[in-house]
């Protein structure tokens, strides 16, 4: 079974590569090692991603990754919908396949759901006012005893 | 040049390919060519396909360079998606 290679970008981004075993035999009679140090020297050298020859990467098997992929859900956790890379639920394991951070799921799960539900109260009231509004920092300070008006409303009473 | 796409992704068939890699964003995928083309000016079209998917996949490119380029896989709304396989071919002077 061939192998992929599997990399954190400078990003914090799981990256996964798949060298082009096929291509690279047919083309310069590359064995796997072969493809896989040409892969590797080229992602450095391409000069695409800023890693160095010191940046670490993995090889894994396909069918591990394969297995790998469906205890972690597909890749329902791997990307938040905002596109927010620090809010990707994926690590990456010492054996080079990913994890799913729990708290960063939670996260995206919680916004997919929201998601959906939002569009949902849409479609039953005809507009978005029933949706809750985004969460604001919180005007009432706890122990404080009086308030001014203007500090709460917006506009005065009369 | 077909691929797929999405945490596993294989190529199926390939010519003058280094290697293919996924993960900066969803429906990203980055093309590496054995031999560079001669410039970053030459044609790229492509073709995506969802298994049991009635939406209509379309293929964008990113960055496009002598050698490689970032293809991006989108849903007829225009979001970006993981797509089954990825079709390819890059025509120019090498």
């Amino acid at each position: 079974m061939l192998k992929i290679i599997t990399w954190v970008d400078l990003q914090g981004r799981y990256r996964v590569t798949s060298p082009a075993y096929g291509s690279l035999a047919l083309q310069f009679g590359f064995s796997e090692d072969d493809a896989i140090n040409w892969t590797w020297t080229n992602i450095i050298e391409s000069g695409l991603y800023g890693i160095t020859y010191d940046h670490l990467f993995y090889l894994v098997e396909d069918a591990d990754q394969r297995e790998r992929l469906v205890e972690c859900c597909g890749t329902y956790f791997r990307f938040a919908k905002d596109g927010d890379p620090a809010k990707s639920a994926w690590l990456m394991s010492d054996d080079g396949r990913p994890v799913v951070d729990m708290l960063k799921a939670q996260y995206i799960h919680m916004d997919n759901i929201r998601t959906v539900r939002n569009r949902q109260l849409e479609k039953e009231s005809g507009s978005r006012d029933r949706q809750p509004l985004r969460s604001k920092p919180c005007l009432l300070q706890s122990g404080r005893q009086g308030y001014r008006h203007s500090e709460i409303f917006r506009k005065p009473l009369i | 040049m077909p691929s797929q796409n999405g945490g596993a992704h294989s190529i199926l068939v390939s010519r003058n390919m280094t290697s293919v890699t996924d993960g900066g964003d969803v429906g990203q995928t980055d093309m590496l060519w054995a031999t560079d083309f001669s410039g970053a000016n030459y044609a790229l079209t492509g073709m995506a396909e969802f298994v049991g998917n009635a939406d209509i996949g379309i293929i964008g490119h990113g960055s496009v360079v002598a050698g490689g380029c970032t293809l991006f896989s989108y849903l007829h709304d225009n979001t970006k998606t993981d797509i089954d396989t990825a079709m390819v071919a890059g025509f120019g002077d090498q």
